[in-house]
């Protein structure tokens, strides 16, 4: 019986996944779309959780769902939104056509009525052609999925020797170490293309602003403002709602606690670096959303922060290239607390990297403006329309 | 070993969504989500397939790899909106507010 419910559990978790993932795709509202694809990171956790998978569960709901998320409302606000407010306010007669011509009204000229269609011959073809490939996918997985059912004893028979009792953290930082050397690397050359492309598109956020906020900007060089609601974030129109100042007050140091337990814990259970910067990160996205300023990321500080988890890894494995076999090999005694050295930099260096791509890629660089958007820019034309 | 199926499967049509979406979608914002959604997919046929037997523990390796790829999903995310915000701010014309007209 027991086993019938959950069966019932997972058909209905799979179909709901199909249809946000088809939502998100099909549907008219690009925001809506966004906001399914929130929902959809947050059922995929409970996926993961149903796959014994909770190191990946909590990676997801942090990151996945949450931090990209805060991404895609962000370069909504700042694209998206930004350029449909502008067609209100210039509401000429180009963008009246524009709109018909987008809409499919009759008034469309033939020839575009013909390029829609073909586009959906083509469209539909596309579709039957993934379906063929869906089978054959699924003629892949059925067997592969048979064959899985031999266990895999190389990595338990291994564990003791890894300095760590939890499986997952002896692959990600002894067994396979290379992978996660390579995707730090991989996160922080990400880091250094997204700000030096946000950086001046912040540069030009600014010129579009009014005088003050400028001075405030240039005012804050460098420096967070640690004061929710002070006379600081007031200038900068943020009204924050008394429910989220308080929200954030108490649930922003239950959730440092958090997050520096899962790193602790990652050694015997599930948890870790990723894991814990993932909490640290969302910790972060909540105090830019409500105010706090996006720090100066090209500050000696910050740039130093972002790479001392790779340059620690760096550095542990040539180490072990002198000392032991070879590189990023550890001698069992000191495998233990290598690792947790190696954690804890690295949960320092993605969690600063994380927030930085989150900050980096908000409206104005800066993340407060999430919310504050709406405001300031209905502040700034009513100016424009008094002066 | 059901459970193995479903989600392997679901993992597999979900990639396939997430692949057409990426070729039949106008809008780059709509694109980069369906380029995630395939992501996960692919994810989720990984995890599926780490299912060993019922009291056995999964095959860390796979929850390994895709806890990588998480990061590393979010962190191409990331550039790919950078780059779609820096296209919109330097060339208007090319944003589509047509993104509707599904």
């Amino acid at each position: 019986m027991l086993i019938d419910s959950l069966l019932v559990f997972d058909c209905t978790l799979g179909l709901a996944l199909i249809a946000v993932a088809t939502g998100m795709l099909l549907g008219r509202d690009l925001f809506r779309a966004i906001v399914l694809f929130i929902l959809f990171g947050l059922l995929l956790t409970f996926a993961w959780c149903r796959l014994d998978a909770v190191d990946i569960a909590l990676a997801e709901a942090g990151i996945g769902a949450g931090l990209t998320g805060a991404l895609l409302l962000n370069t909504w606000a700042a694209t998206v939104k930004a350029s449909r407010s502008q067609s209100l306010q210039a509401t000429g007669h180009e963008h009246l056509i524009g709109r018909t011509l987008a809409r499919g009204h009759p008034f469309v000229p033939a020839t575009s009525r013909v390029m829609r269609f073909s586009g959906n011959v083509f469209s539909a073809l596309l579709l039957v052609a993934w379906m063929l490939a869906a089978g054959a996918m699924a003629a892949l997985i059925v067997p592969l999925a048979v064959a899985m059912e031999t266990p895999a004893i190389a990595i338990d028979e291994a564990l003791p020797d890894s300095g760590v009792s939890h499986p997952v953290t002896a692959v990600l930082l002894n067994f396979r170490a290379y992978d996660t050397l390579l995707e730090v690397a991989v996160l922080l050359a990400a880091a250094l293309a997204v700000l030096p492309l946000t950086m001046s598109a912040k540069g030009f956020a600014i010129l579009k602003r009014d005088q003050k906020t400028k001075e405030i900007d240039l005012s804050s060089h460098g420096q967070i403002s640690f004061r929710i609601g002070s006379k600081h974030n007031k200038s900068q129109a943020l009204p924050i709602g008394a429910v989220l100042e308080v929200f954030i007050k108490l649930m922003v140091p239950v959730a440092a606690l958090v997050a520096a337990y899962i790193l602790w814990a990652g050694t015997k259970a599930p948890g870790g670096a990723f894991q814990s910067a993932a909490l640290f990160c969302a910790m972060g996205v909540l105090l830019l959303v409500s105010g706090w300023r996006s720090p100066h990321w090209t500050q000696f500080r910050w740039r130093f922060l972002m790479v001392v988890g790779l340059g620690v890894f760096l550095l542990v494995g040539l180490a072990g290239t002198f000392e032991t076999k070879g590189f990023l090999a550890y001698r069992l005694v000191w495998a233990s607390t290598l690792i947790l050295i190696i954690e804890i930099c690295l949960t320092v260096s993605l969690t600063v990297i994380l927030i930085s791509l989150f900050s980096s890629t908000s409206p104005s660089g800066d993340g407060s403006d999430l919310l504050s958007n709406q405001v300031s820019t209905a502040v700034n034309s009513t100016k424009e329309e008094h002066s | 070993m059901t459970e193995v199926l479903i989600y392997a499967v679901v993992g597999g049509l979900l990639f396939i969504i997430g692949l057409s979406g990426l070729f039949v979608c106008d809008h780059m914002l709509r694109k980069i989500l369906a380029a995630n959604l395939s992501g996960s997919g692919l994810f989720m046929v990984l995890v599926a397939l780490a299912r060993r037997p019922v009291d056995a523990p999964p095959d860390p390796v796979p929850h390994a790899l895709v806890l990588t790829g998480i990061l590393v999903a979010v962190s191409a995310t990331a550039l790919a909106l950078a780059l779609h915000r820096r296209i919109t701010t330097t060339n208007p014309t090319i944003e589509p507010e047509k993104e509707n007209h599904h």
